[in-house]
């Protein structure tokens, strides 16, 4: 099986007719409920110690309470539908792998972005996505990475007058990148 | 001056070669963000945002306006070839779209799309240049209580056409407008919600959360659940036969008065009005029995209204500065980003510049018929490139699109943020759509209201005592108690990503 043939078993092309279900998996979801009461907590009290009202009107503070006590009026009243059974909970839990690896390399990336600049830190990331899991060939995946970074650098730069990061580390710097 | 005159003086200015040049590539460039998976609209004119931030205000919407568009054309590519449709408003396509592509008409397909599109676009343009002066007056005479009542409406609107859960709706509505909250506080200058951080007392960067919200967080979906590939077909005929534009006529009209009223409607998505036009199809045409077989009107109708929803929906932004869909409101960021308040002052203030964007509408939708019916070959061939090679390049134009904002790498780290918290929205069934539209709105509500409780001395009745808001909250009410009065959404729609 080709890599594209086992890339395509793993999807499907959406059906017109397909019933789908959008149940909430039920841990996520009251997670979510206490972290946005939370919120509105400490929104609440950052208001309150902006102000709400000043002399001339509304304080700094008025219109975020307002919302935060929204925001705790709303996550109440979703947790109240939920628990009425309003909603249902998802069984099956998705694969978050390969969510988990772009998010993990995006953070590498914009972590290496002002320390190795643009050009190396964009080549190593465009490399690993595309050689390692997209699994092309050395060649197209070099190109590409070198397009993508050397490539976009300087057409940016000269095309655009718009200057991305150069690397901090002296040596690197020196060669352009 | 009078309106024709205006429009004149505009189309001058959309005709300089800097500008067509600008509205030719702002073209390109949608029709691409439209043909590629996992980058909608909202995300893909985040997206290029920076590209234009050099540009002077006239030409940087123009190419952004152009973006807009284009990615409506673009959307209709994948469906009607691969059955799987760009952006949402397209999904309707597929059935009618990709059954002429089986019968080898694809490009009569597309033709007929890209004809629809332009006429539908043109006419709602119209309806734009018409609408723009009485609206826009109309805006001027509207003080701070009026302002704010007329937003509420607004965002009324696209939270209860938003999702299954208006409470969950609500709560998106309600975080877009604390997120706004984060800075200097307008009026009286104080920090806010900034953590001490320097970076943050700028805000958090509009085009960031965007890119986050949408286009990472899309990306990141398709990751957990991956996405659908088919093989291109052939075109084999490009031209339609002179029967299939007399059988599309009727369906364009229609599509066209759909769309149009449909897009001046706060929170009607172009998804509604497509849907809406094949329904129309299906109840008005002669041929509705071939419908779902490969019927040329299933493809000219809801293309039809997909476009003039897209312009018509520029009528609300321009002459009353509401935007009426989350695309149409990073539309507006862009304006604001460029020093330009959409809305009746846009026409007092810089009137030049509104006229030549309007005129750019014109020369755009030509721009799109010329550009896309001999480009077809090329989209398609883009299509077959791998999605997890795209995947790859796609995020490497996310992080430089969210870097030039503010040079700063802060901003990749907020995309990346909120890219993971529009992943969790997602999957708790949260829709994005009134997020973003309050972003937008939140700092002129914020504005607005308290402007208002200034003038009346904190006196909250100010709202209730002047008639066109009154109105206008009681609209907001009506809005709000629709889930009672069944004016929901139908559920074929629910799964728009613009809602």
């Amino acid at each position: 099986m080709s890599r594209d043939q086992a890339y395509a078993n793993q999807t499907h092309v959406p059906d017109q007719q397909e019933p789908q279900t959008h149940a909430t998996p039920a841990r996520l979801r009251t997670a979510t409920q206490a972290a946005l009461v939370a919120l509105a907590v400490y929104i609440t009290v950052e208001a309150l110690s902006l102000g709400l009202w000043t002399s001339f009107g509304p304080g700094p503070g008025f219109f975020p309470f307002a919302l935060a006590v929204a925001l705790g009026v709303l996550s109440v009243a979703w947790f109240a539908q939920s628990r009425a059974g309003r909603e249902t909970a998802a069984a099956e839990r998705p694969d978050l792998r390969h969510a988990a690896v772009v998010l993990v390399s995006l953070l590498v990336l914009a972590g290496l972005l002002d320390l190795l600049g643009y050009q190396v830190s964009m080549f190593l990331f465009l490399m690993f996505h595309l050689k390692w899991r997209a699994e092309r060939g050395w060649a197209l995946s070099l190109v590409l990475s070198v397009a993508g970074s050397a490539g976009v650098f300087h057409g940016f730069e000269q095309g655009l007058l718009v200057q991305l990061p150069a690397s901090a580390i002296p040596f690197l710097a020196g060669l352009g990148l | 001056m009078d309106v024709l005159s205006e429009l004149l003086s505009g189309l001058a200015t959309a005709l300089t070669p800097q500008n067509l040049l600008y509205a030719f590539i702002g073209c390109l460039l949608g029709t691409l963000i439209g043909v590629l998976p996992g980058i909608g609209p909202v995300a893909g004119v985040a997206l290029l945002i920076p590209l234009t931030l050099n540009l002077e205000p006239t030409s940087a919407i123009i190419m952004l306006a152009a973006i807009f568009y284009g990615t409506q054309y673009g959307g209709t590519i994948t469906s009607v070839l691969l059955n799987t449709p760009g952006e949402a408003a397209s999904a309707i396509t597929t059935i009618d779209g990709y059954a002429m592509t089986k019968q080898g008409r694809a490009g009569a397909a597309l033709t007929i799309a890209a004809l629809g599109s332009f006429v539908g676009g043109t006419v709602a343009t119209i309806g734009l240049v018409v609408a723009a002066r009485p609206l826009g007056d109309l805006g001027l005479r509207i003080g701070p209580p009026e302002f704010f009542a007329l937003m509420v409406v607004g965002i009324c609107l696209l939270v209860a056409l938003a999702g299954r859960s208006m409470t969950r709706a609500l709560i998106s509505g309600v975080l877009g407008l604390l997120i706004a909250m984060v800075g200097i506080d307008p009026v009286a200058g104080a920090p806010r919600f900034t953590f001490g951080s320097e970076r943050l007392l700028d805000g958090i960067s509009f085009v960031a959360v965007i890119i986050g919200l949408f286009g990472l967080s899309e990306v990141l979906a398709k990751a957990t659940t991956g996405t659908s590939r088919a093989m291109t077909p052939g075109l084999r005929a490009l031209l339609p036969t002179r029967t299939d534009l007399r059988r599309s006529a009727p369906a364009i009209a229609r599509g066209t008065g759909i769309g149009f009223v449909l897009g001046l409607i706060p929170g009607m998505t172009g998804s509604v009005s497509s849907l809406l036009a094949y329904g129309a199809e299906r109840k008005f045409s002669r041929h509705r029995a071939e419908l779902g077989s490969g019927a040329v009107e299933g493809v000219a109708g809801p293309e039809t209204a997909n476009n003039a929803h897209a312009n018509g929906a520029l009528v609300p932004l321009f002459t009353l500065g509401i935007p009426a869909s989350p695309t149409i409101a990073v539309l507006m960021g862009a304006f604001l980003q460029q020093g330009l308040t959409p809305g009746p002052t846009l026409f007092t203030e810089h009137a030049d510049v509104a006229w030549a964007i309007i005129a750019s509408l014109f020369v755009g939708n030509v721009i799109l018929l010329i550009l896309n019916v001999p480009l077809v070959r090329v989209w398609t061939a883009i299509l077959r490139i791998p999605y997890p090679v795209l995947t790859a390049l796609i995020l490497m134009f996310m992080v430089v699109g969210t870097y030039t904002i503010n040079f700063t790498v802060f901003d990749v780290f907020v995309m990346i943020g909120f890219g993971l918290l529009g992943l969790l929205l997602r999957r708790l069934d949260i829709p994005l759509a009134p997020l973003v539209l309050t972003l937008v709105l939140g700092p002129l509500m914020e504005r607005s209201l308290r402007e208002s409780l200034e003038l009346s001395q904190g006196d909250f009745t100010v709202f209730l005592t002047r008639p066109i808001s009154v109105v206008l909250l009681v609209i907001a009410l009506v809005i709000a108690a629709s889930p009672l009065l069944r004016l929901r959404k139908p559920a074929a729609l629910t799964d728009d990503p613009e809602a």
